[in-house]
């Protein structure tokens, strides 16, 4: 987000240190001999760094409240080896009872998702959320029904050909891949088995306007928080690129999911409270890593 | 596409028979026979762990994971509380002033550690990682990518040559970079500012891409990415995204070349890391979030 409003000095306060100056990314200040000014020049895109570095508490931003400023923990609030285990503690939960989430406590997670870092700090991001058991049924419905002519598709040799055509063999063949694990969730949901929302109560979906550049990878960045407040809270999330993908071109799937028009859906995410405790974390392959 | 490695193994003598691994596997893999469960299921396993995860005697491994890998959890309430982790969360920000300390090998293993515990779609796990820690490297980075965005703002002076680049790269495209300007010419204008408006003056950047194959993969690689940002904040170091190189890299040879990016391959972020040359002594909060309940 760009701002034409500056930043503001207290006078009193300021001790001329130059830290907000030096902290600015962007010049939008300079320094003068009786303190900090703003320049006519330079963007603003109220990232709030002078706010948090000063150490006298003398700047203020008028698009910031005073109501969001917390002073920090001077240490790293979580140490190594605690992050590690919060890490190793979320996994894809894909078993839930039937408690609801209370909206207070969906707000919350929101809360903790949107502290993410966002390109050019457009914080873009919007999140709908779906508790309506009708409403949910519509978005399995609309998502059994698009998977089901996918793997008719798959199996009829015309189209099988357009496919092919159309995004490559390999992509195709990568379909086949998955589609014993489709077949399996489609008959699933002929049983009322849920094995699309695992059974959630809730679903969160996170979408912002398409023609934001960095929209996906700034929404990502705030589900992954979201994830992990979750843990700390004994919830449980599962990502559902089972929806998410198909979304994005099949629009009775998106009119289920309620995208707003004009943006595009980054992330659906399952959310509840789980039936299942585990007991350790499992590691991942060997991460391919180069350096240079 | 991943491909299944392998399937669960039950030792019997381990095993109660409590059936946890079952009903916790989403594909039906797992499956009840006279000796216990059996990986006897139609669907493939995608190796996501929670039947090794699940049982109460270790009674399960799995030839697609090391058993040197599995840690035991804590119980939930010694674990982080949301109070400790909102602090984690402010307190990363995005650090624009970095020192000359180089971030160790080691370090750089135990932040892509964090970020590869995220999840992936279909357990792909399909995230790269190149690290560029080589000053003359970066620089080299970091002048092919200023020259790029020095041909940009030069084609949005002219109208012929702005009506060029609009049919090249699309209207809305032309509008971002109108609206980037003044940062792209404090970028750019290297010389003038003395101030590297690019890479923030951090010693190392890295970039993570994933293959065009896989249909969630920049999703992963940016919940990679997430980790690895909170795991440096816990460290103590400090990230900045670069989208300004995300945005191009993809679209100029020299630049895939540079950092490492296949052909194949999307690049998910480019972010860099180091000692922060700041200390940010409160957090601001974002605005409130836009939701709406159905």
């Amino acid at each position: 987000m760009s701002s034409a409003a500056r930043p503001e000095f207290n006078e009193d306060a300021c001790i001329v240190c130059g830290q907000c100056v030096e902290a600015c990314s962007f010049e939008v200040l300079k320094l003068r001999k009786t303190g900090p000014r703003p320049r006519g020049v330079g963007e603003c895109i109220v990232c709030g760094q002078c706010v948090a570095v000063c150490p006298e508490n003398a700047v203020t931003h008028p698009e910031i409240p005073v109501a969001r400023i917390t002073e920090a923990p001077r240490e790293p609030a979580v140490s190594y080896e605690e992050l590690t285990t919060l890490l190793g503690q979320r996994r894809s939960v894909r078993r839930y009872n039937d408690d609801e989430v209370p909206d207070e406590l969906v707000r919350e997670l929101i809360g903790a998702a949107v502290l993410a870092p966002s390109g050019h700090n457009e914080q873009s991001w919007e999140f709908t959320v779906i508790k309506d058991p009708a409403e949910l049924d519509s978005v399995r419905d609309a998502a059994a029904q698009f998977y089901a002519g996918l793997l008719a598709a798959l199996e009829d040799e015309e189209s099988r050909a357009e496919m092919i055509g159309a995004m490559g063999e390999e992509a195709v063949e990568g379909l086949d891949d998955i589609a014993p694990a489709v077949k399996l969730i489609l008959r699933a949901h002929d049983r009322g088995n849920d094995r699309m929302l695992w059974g959630a109560p809730t679903l969160v979906l996170a979408h912002a306007p398409a023609q934001d550049p960095t929209g996906a990878e700034s929404t990502h960045y705030a589900v992954a928080n979201l994830m992990l407040a979750a843990v700390t809270k004994g919830l449980g999330t599962c990502a559902l690129g089972f929806l998410t993908i198909p979304a994005s071109f099949d629009d009775q799937l998106r009119n289920a999911l309620h995208v707003p028009d004009g943006h595009a859906l980054h992330a659906s995410l399952a959310l509840g409270w789980p039936d299942v405790t585990y007991h350790r974390s499992t590691g991942r392959r060997e991460a391919n890593v180069r350096i240079i | 596409m991943m491909k299944p490695e392998g399937r669960p193994v039950v030792d019997p003598d381990a095993c109660r028979r409590c059936g946890k691994c079952i009903t916790t596997c989403s594909l039906d893999v797992l499956e009840m026979g006279p000796n216990g469960p059996e990986a006897t299921g139609a669907a493939p396993c995608f190796r996501c762990g929670h039947c090794v995860a699940v049982c109460p005697t270790h009674a399960i491994s799995h030839p697609g994971m090391k058993a040197e890998h599995f840690r035991e959890l804590l119980p939930e309430e010694e674990g982080v509380t949301p109070d400790l982790l909102f602090d984690l969360l402010r307190k990363r920000r995005s650090v624009r002033n970095y020192t000359d300390e180089q971030v160790t090998e080691s370090e750089i293993m135990q932040l892509i550690e964090a970020a590869v515990q995220a999840p992936s779609g279909l357990n792909a796990q399909s995230w790269c990682f190149t690290i560029i820690q080589d000053p003359e490297h970066l620089a080299h980075i970091g002048r092919r990518t200023r020259a790029i965005y020095h041909v940009l703002l030069r084609m949005l002076e002219s109208r012929v040559s702005k009506f060029m680049l609009r049919l090249q790269v699309g209207q809305e495209a032309v509008e971002v970079l109108e609206e980037a300007r003044p940062l792209l010419e404090g970028i750019v204008d290297v010389d003038k500012t003395g101030t590297d408006r690019l890479f923030w003056g951090a010693p190392t950047l890295v970039i993570v891409h994933s293959p065009d194959e896989d249909p969630t993969g920049d999703e992963s690689a940016h919940y990679a990415v997430g980790n690895f940002m909170l795991m440096a904040t816990a460290m103590g170091l400090g990230t900045c995204l670069i989208g300004f190189l995300t945005a191009v890299a993809e679209q100029d040879a020299r630049v895939r070349e540079l950092i490492g990016l296949p052909e194949d391959h999307s690049l998910g972020a480019a972010l860099v890391v180091g000692h922060p040359d700041v200390e940010f002594l409160r957090s601001v909060d974002k605005r409130a979030a836009q939701i709406e309940f159905i």
